[in-house]
């Protein structure tokens, strides 16, 4: 028995460090997972062993969310699999370091869709499928709270997150449907690699924060299993920082 | 069921923690299993009241009366539970005076004074009193502060001025002793069926506070989630959230369990 029996969670972008470690607290929970990956087969079918390893039930649909078409086809995807949604985590995302002089329209285009547009059209679809009382986590960043002068673009991107939480808070009320975002800072997941070669640039992140470490992706994993449970039933309109401690 | 969270060794210590709000996390803690001491400041009987409540249930509760004005008064709690108990995980303030609702300017320099002294300086007093007990569990403290600071609530500034002080000596705190482990956080509360904004169950035309009936019902149409004033397991359930264990990367944070009466 756990506090999140019967329920079903969508969890996009479970083939990451972060959207695995959500969707096994969520299954241990007791919530039937349904974990969605981009491009990386083999990363989503660890994520359902490691569900599978305490004692959860996971399926996983692959999907490219960066257009309605992808978006359309893993609801297709969610309707077989009973068309039942009571938890969305909005997870997936893509990064970007680009500066303002260099940056190409490509590039902006690709931050708007994939981590701008998608979670919006994610939500939109679940939505007609999520009985009320259901929760909507948004994994949104620190990045969208603070300057990142290289990396503006995924940091507007991911301000923007925060306002559709607020907005969508107020809006999805009446139904008692909650939405919350949490805002992780740096976390030790691959996408980090590029900094392990230094140890410099790791104690720079780690310093980051008041308590001195990276992340984990189960302190994230944690925090969404308490905005998706009853436990925060008061809760709305929130943007949790999971950072340490940063910028304050 | 409810959510499990995991706790660090050592007892809790909630200042307040007889009071509307406080009682509620109060009893959340001990029923969580923790050793709790809580503290009241005029309310003996509801306190007694709540201990005996607890200790029927089998929770191991302990209550000090406690006037937080007082530099010394915390520190003497704090190390009497730690010499009880062991040791002290947590440290929660529930506490602050009843105001008189009313225009900023209309309240005396007395009456202002009487408030920073009350929340502000007793919050500060608390804090060093748990200070090098919380180093040593790599504990946490959390504040229970107020959405006013969000939103403005008309003729409630007493009370927003001095937790707006609270809320700067948490962050302050969540960096300078984040070195040792210890976590700091306030959890701004909304409009509550309890304490100062308390709600008669069935005939919602009176408050304890007499707050008046149209001000509940002006604060309940603001609140998105139900139209309805929270409930104390509701602000309960996230106060133990951020003691536990599964919060342990959240420090320096506010969170408004509010209903979503600050967006």
């Amino acid at each position: 028995m756990g506090p999140l029996d019967d329920k079903v969670a969508l969890v996009t972008g479970a083939s990451g460090g972060i959207g695995r470690q959500i969707a096994v607290r969520l299954a241990e929970s007791g919530a039937r997972v349904i974990a969605h990956y981009s491009s990386r087969r083999e990363s989503a079918e660890q994520t359902v062993a490691a569900v599978q390893a305490v004692g959860g039930e996971a399926a996983i649909l692959q999907a490219d969310l960066s257009h309605g078409d992808g978006v359309r086809q893993l609801f297709a995807g969610v309707d077989e699999l009973g068309g039942r949604i009571d938890i969305l985590v909005n997870n997936a995302g893509a990064g970007e370091t680009s500066p303002i002089g260099t940056i190409k329209e490509e590039e902006i285009d690709r931050m708007y869709r994939v981590n701008f547009k998608s979670p919006v059209l994610v939500t939109q679809q679940a939505l007609t499928r999520m009985s009320d009382g259901g929760a909507i986590v948004n994994i949104s960043s620190m990045s969208g709270l603070m300057a990142q002068p290289p990396g503006f673009a995924y940091a507007m991107s991911k301000a923007a997150i925060h306002s559709f939480t607020l907005s969508m808070a107020v809006e999805l009320a009446a139904r008692n449907i909650r939405v919350n975002a949490v805002a992780p800072g740096p976390v030790d997941t691959d996408l980090i690699n590029g900094y392990r070669a230094s140890d410099d640039a790791m104690r720079a992140l780690s310093s980051m924060a008041a308590l001195g470490r990276l992340g984990t992706p189960d302190d994230i994993a944690q925090i969404v299993l308490f905005l998706a449970s009853p436990a925060s039933a008061w809760l709305t309109g929130q943007i949790i920082q999971a950072s340490g401690g940063m910028r304050l | 069921m409810s959510v499990t969270y995991n706790f660090k060794k050592g007892a809790v210590v909630i200042f307040g923690g007889s009071g509307g709000a406080g009682g509620h996390i109060t009893r959340a803690f001990a029923r969580a299993g923790c050793d709790v001491a809580f503290t009241y400041f005029g309310g003996k009987g509801r306190a007694e009241d709540l201990q005996a409540e607890l200790r029927d249930e089998g929770c191991s509760v302990v209550a000090y009366q406690a006037d937080i004005k007082s530099p010394e008064r915390p520190q003497e709690i704090i190390d009497d539970v730690v010499a009880k108990f062991g040791s002290v995980q947590t440290v929660v303030y529930a506490a602050g005076p009843v105001i008189d609702v009313c225009p900023i300017v209309d309240n005396g320099p007395d009456r202002f004074k009487l408030q920073v002294d009350s929340e502000l300086l007793g919050f500060f007093h608390i804090v060093r009193g748990a200070i090098s007990h919380l180093r040593e569990s790599r504990g946490s403290l959390i504040a229970c502060t107020s959405f006013a600071n969000y939103k403005v609530l008309i003729n409630d500034g007493l009370s927003a001025s001095a937790k707006a002080g609270i809320e700067s000596l948490v962050r302050q705190i969540a960096v300078e002793e984040g070195r040792y482990g210890v976590r700091a956080n306030s959890i701004g509360l909304g409009w509550f069926d309890i304490g100062q904004g308390a709600v008669a169950p069935i005939d919602q035309s009176t408050t304890q506070s007499d707050i008046g009936k149209d001000m509940v019902k002006l604060m309940s149409s603001m609140i998105p989630l139900g139209n309805r004033p929270g409930k104390g397991e509701e602000l309960a359930n996230t106060v133990l959230f951020f003691a536990s264990e599964q919060a342990s990367y959240i420090t320096g944070q506010t969170l408004l369990v509010d209903g979503g009466i600050s967006l």
